[in-house]
């Protein structure tokens, strides 16, 4: 029913598992994507996992040097043209992190034909990584309602990562205790909710938060 | 994607607005929908709208009139897997004006309405064995506020904490909960509030129009769907940015 055939999407932080399950979901869907992060052999994998039709590129990037992003962004923009959809994914160790997003911005606005934003996030209350989403989601989301442009997080709960299977295994058991369905989440599970953001859909929803975390955090 | 073929749903409010768009939704989606209103008649005209839906009686705050349905309901289409309560009323005004018998109607229907539609139809699901979703019909007005509409934010902000307790009361029987929460929404309830109160709630929506009952449908049936297999306790606005947050 999710239907982003003709879309462009970029994914930021495709190398990692949520980033990569994201772009390989998107692209199931119909998008062109590009799939973006400083670990080029990542996200060349992500790459080479979709299934013909999809069409994901990959592109190695480092948002921390700027003028180096501001070519692969121009890159992108000339191959699968100004995104219609952009997906921020930090948390993961080999995401791109900071404000990459931004860098894209101004063609999506140029262009007048509205897009959407979405930033994936862990819910570790911890590293106050929830609360910070929520702030820049919602002033993202004001700033860009007159332009059409729809911001959305979804806030990933404890997921089945090869980062958390290398932990010992009383952590992965404390936290299938703590999440009220009793299990982690599956990658593919936090890329359903983004593609629902990212369609038309979710057409009137802006500055939302959602966590998928298996009633793990409950928030508000 | 969003697949519900052969899945059983109950929309409660199905008559009109944001039930009507949700039961034609889910129909579309391949579910066999029983729609029930307090109107019979409107429940039949949503009925004829789509393959697959059938209409029943149901009053939120007649506990015999759901009883009656949910039996009626088992007996024809089988336990559901989905369970939506889309029923709801407003009365604006100045909460120094109301009355005790308008508390309690605001908070008898759309609360104890929302908690009596869904425990009812608990039993089946459980008892199935194999899941289940249940999405609850908040407000924006239950998450921030809305002058003129005190009680009514209560009762859904009401409904929003009703939700998230059962989420987790219902983990170890994998029915997920999760609630909606419309904004102005372009449905007869908007229609019958005052123009200067219509005119003020749009100027204050950053996408400056109001929600299409179906757009506030589509947010119900991802969270029906096997998309939401990992999302339960959650509230979701569909309201262009007139509430932020989550």
């Amino acid at each position: 029913m999710i239907d982003l055939t003709g879309r462009s999407a970029v994914v930021l932080g495709a190398g990692s598992v949520i980033g990569r399950a994201i772009a390989l979901t998107v692209a199931q869907l119909g998008a062109s994507v590009a799939a973006v992060d400083r670990d080029p052999l990542a996200v060349a994998r992500t790459a080479l996992l979709v299934e013909p039709p999809g069409d994901v590129r990959d592109y190695e990037a480092d948002v921390a040097d700027a003028a180096g992003f501001d070519v692969v962004r121009r890159e992108i923009e000339i191959e699968i043209g100004v995104p219609h959809i952009v997906v921020e994914v930090t948390g993961a160790a080999d995401a791109v992190t900071g404000p990459a997003v931004r860098a894209f911005l101004d063609g999506m606005v140029r262009r007048g034909r509205g897009g959407r934003i979405v930033l994936v996030r862990g819910v570790g209350a911890g590293h106050g990584d929830r609360d910070a989403a929520v702030g820049l989601t919602t002033s993202l989301a004001g700033e860009l309602a007159g332009d059409g442009i729809l911001v959305n997080c979804v806030c990933a709960g404890p997921t089945d990562t090869p980062l958390l299977a290398a932990q010992p295994r009383w952590v992965r058991q404390r936290l299938e205790r703590e999440i009220p369905l009793r299990r982690l989440a599956h990658p593919d599970e936090i890329a359903a909710a983004v593609a629902f953001f990212a369609s038309d859909r979710a057409s009137f929803v802006t500055g939302q938060v959602l966590s998928v975390s298996g009633g793990l955090t409950m928030a508000r | 994607m969003i697949d519900l073929t052969g899945r059983v749903a109950v929309v409660v409010g199905a008559g009109s607005g944001i039930g009507r768009a949700t039961a034609l939704r889910l129909a579309a989606l391949g579910a066999v929908v029983a729609a029930a209103d307090l109107d019979l008649d409107s429940a039949a005209e949503t009925a004829r709208g789509a393959d697959g839906v059938r209409p029943y009686f149901l009053d939120v705050t007649e506990q015999g009139t759901i009883d009656e349905a949910r039996d009626a309901v088992l007996r024809d289409l089988g336990a559901p897997r989905i369970v939506v309560n889309a029923a709801g009323w407003d009365s604006v005004g100045p909460f120094l004006d109301g009355d005790r018998a308008l508390w309690e109607k605001l908070v008898g229907l759309n609360l104890v309405g929302t908690i009596a539609v869904v425990r009812a139809f608990l039993d089946a699901m459980i008892e199935r064995g194999d899941g289940g979703r249940v999405v609850t019909v908040a407000s924006d007005a239950g998450r921030v506020g809305s002058t003129g509409e005190t009680v009514y934010a209560g009762a859904k902000g009401g409904i929003i904490a009703f939700s998230k307790s059962l989420a987790r009361e219902m983990a170890r029987h994998a029915i997920l909960v999760n609630c909606v929460c419309p904004g102005p929404t372009d449905t007869p309830l908007f229609a019958s509030l005052p123009e200067r109160t219509r005119l003020a709630l749009e100027r204050g929506i950053p996408l400056r129009r109001l929600a299409r009952p179906e757009e506030v449908a589509a947010a119900i049936a991802f969270f029906a769907s096997e998309e939401a297999s990992f999302i339960t306790g959650q509230v979701l606005s569909v309201s262009g940015g007139l509430t932020m947050h989550g």
